[in-house]
Formats: structure tokens, C-alpha cells, sequence
């Protein structure tokens, strides 16, 4: 492939792009062919290097925000003939309130996981005020109860080990979540993503 | 294998680095960059695309063989990005001695 058909290879695959970003992409590439001709190698060399051009520009499509790639998705559609137009105003009691089910949908995993890790903290949290309110109140004569102080002993032991073994846990559990939403971040970006070009 | 994350942040201050030599273009950072860190002409892109989004670069033409060449230069905040990056890196390097000496290397 020399370089003007790898270059419009590209475009043809980074045609949901905004132009500007896609315009500024493109000179990019054009500048790096150039410049690895320059250091000695052929076009077909250079443009190989680079790789399969459809690869490349999903990797570029990825890094664009979501909101972007959503707009740009919508776009990129060739113009509506006035069938889709009309299907479009009829259908819209059908498709509006599916698209914004879809975003309640990935709204609500992002709030689900997150509320998820806020429950684990606040628990640990508790154990951790409970361990050290436990013997003070017993002290103070606020809790009445039959137990013997070596129970209470006992007691505040166990939620202090227990909220230790939850603070351990919470670091990679956040790791662990915030992973989980990249990765679904991703996925959903895919769905925006045109294949096949 | 390094962590993503962990591997672009390295990354993006490497390029930082590469710019705090003087002022280069695309090309030329790759070649820079391929001694310490296999960076490939696609992964740098968006990399120079987010610093100069944040401030950390600017881009500049410059007319090369009858075309254009784009030069990212170094901007004072990418240099803070850096210095702060570099003192960070005091107490990674004290974590990596420890994990050695826990594995008994020399």
C-alpha cells in the first residue's frame, strides 16, 4: 500500500470522526509516512509499519470520548431519506424513551458498583466505631447488660479484627471497581464504533 | 507485563522527557522513545493529543521539504508534570528495593 491509498484507507475508516479531529489525524500520518521515507524506507515499508490502517483507527475511534463518539455515530449516517424522516416522528414515543433507557442502564451499573464499595466502607466504618463505642459505653454505665466484661472483651476483639480484615480488603476492592468501569466504558464505546470498514 | 495504567503514565512522561531534550516532532519522539519503551506511532498520538490538552504542550508548524512539520514543545507546566513525576519517583524506587530485597536479590 503506498501512502495516498493508506491514507484514504484511514479516512474511509475514521469517517464517523469529526472531520477537524479526523483532518488533524490524517496530517499526522501523512507528516510520519513522509518523515519514515526521509530516514530511508519505501512507502509499501512505511505504511506497513504503521499497520493495517482499519486496526489503527479503532484504536483512534477508542480514545475519543463517549459523548463524542455517540454525536459522531449519529452523524455519520447518510442523509435520512423522508421514509426514515416520517418513520422517525411517528416511532419517536417508541425509540426515545429507549435511548434514554439505555443511558438510565449505564447509569445505573456505574451507580451500582460504586454504591457497592460506599456500602463496604461505610460497614467497616461501623465495625470501627462499634469496637471502640462498645467498651466505652459498657464502661460509662450507658449499656446495661448481664454480659460479663471479659464478653465485651471478647466483644470489641472481634469487630476490631473484623473491620481490620475490611480495610484490608477495600483498596483492591476500589482497584477492582474501577477496572470493572473502564472495561465497561470500553464496551459501551464499542457499540459505537462502526466495524468493517 | 505492567499495569495499562501504570505503563501509559510512564509512557506520557517519557514523551514529556523526550520534549524536555528540545523540541521535536512525531517521528523523531518515536525513534527517541523505541530505545526505552517499544511506543508505536498509533499509541503515541492520542498520548500527544491528551497533553496538549492539558496544557503540558504546544504545537508549532514548521515548513520541512516543501511540506509541514508539526513541533510539540515543552510547556512550563509539562515541566512541573515532570519534575513532579521525577520526585515521585524517589519513593518508587525505595518500594522497588524493598521487593528486591524481599526476593533475596543482591
Amino acid at each position: 500500500m503506498n501512502k495516498e491509498e493508506y491514507l484514504a484507507a484511514l479516512r474511509r475508516s475514521l469517517a464517523q470522526m469529526p472531520a477537524e479531529e479526523r483532518e488533524r489525524q490524517l496530517a499526522y500520518y501523512d507528516e510520519l509516512i513522509s518523515d519514515m521515507c526521509e530516514d530511508g524506507m519505501t512507502e509499501t515499508e512505511a505504511t506497513a509499519r504503521l499497520g493495517d490502517p482499519a486496526a489503527v483507527a479503532q484504536e483512534l475511534l477508542a480514545a475519543l470520548p463517549l459523548g463524542t463518539l455517540v454525536r459522531s455515530r449519529i452523524k455519520s449516517e447518510s442523509r435520512p431519506s423522508a421514509l426514515v424522516i416520517v418513520l422517525l416522528v411517528l416511532g419517536f414515543p417508541v425509540w426515545f424513551p429507549l435511548i434514554v433507557s439505555f443511558f438510565a442502564v449505564v447509569l445505573s451499573v456505574f451507580i451500582t458498583l460504586w454504591a457497592l464499595a460506599i456500602s463496604l466502607a461505610a460497614a467497616v466504618l461501623a465495625l470501627g466505631i462499634s469496637a471502640v463505642a462498645i467498651p466505652i459505653a459498657a464502661v460509662a454505665g450507658v449499656l446495661t447488660t448481664e454480659a460479663s466484661p471479659l464478653v465485651i472483651v471478647g466483644l470489641m476483639l472481634v469487630l476490631a479484627g473484623l473491620c481490620v480484615i475490611g480495610a484490608l480488603a477495600i483498596p483492591p476492592l476500589f482497584r477492582g471497581i474501577a477496572r470493572l468501569c473502564r472495561a465497561f466504558v470500553r464496551g459501551v464505546k464499542s457499540i459505537f464504533i462502526k466495524k468493517g470498514n | 507485563m505492567l499495569d495499562a495504567q501504570m505503563k501509559r503514565g510512564l509512557i506520557e512522561n517519557c514523551v514529556l522527557a523526550a520534549l524536555a531534550r528540545g523540541d521535536s516532532y512525531g517521528y523523531q519522539i518515536v525513534k527517541d522513545l523505541s530505545s526505552v519503551v517499544a511506543v508505536t506511532e498509533s499509541t503515541l498520538y492520542p498520548i500527544l493529543r491528551r497533553l496538549e490538552g492539558a496544557g503540558a504542550l504546544t504545537v508549532y508548524s514548521v515548513e520541512h521539504n516543501g511540506r509541514l512539520r508539526k513541533f510539540y514543545h515543552l510547556t512550563d507546566t509539562g515541566r512541573r508534570q515532570l519534575e513532579g513525576f521525577a520526585a515521585d519517583w524517589n519513593e518508587l524506587a525505595a518500594m522497588y528495593e524493598f521487593i528486591r530485597e524481599g526476593l533475596g536479590y543482591e
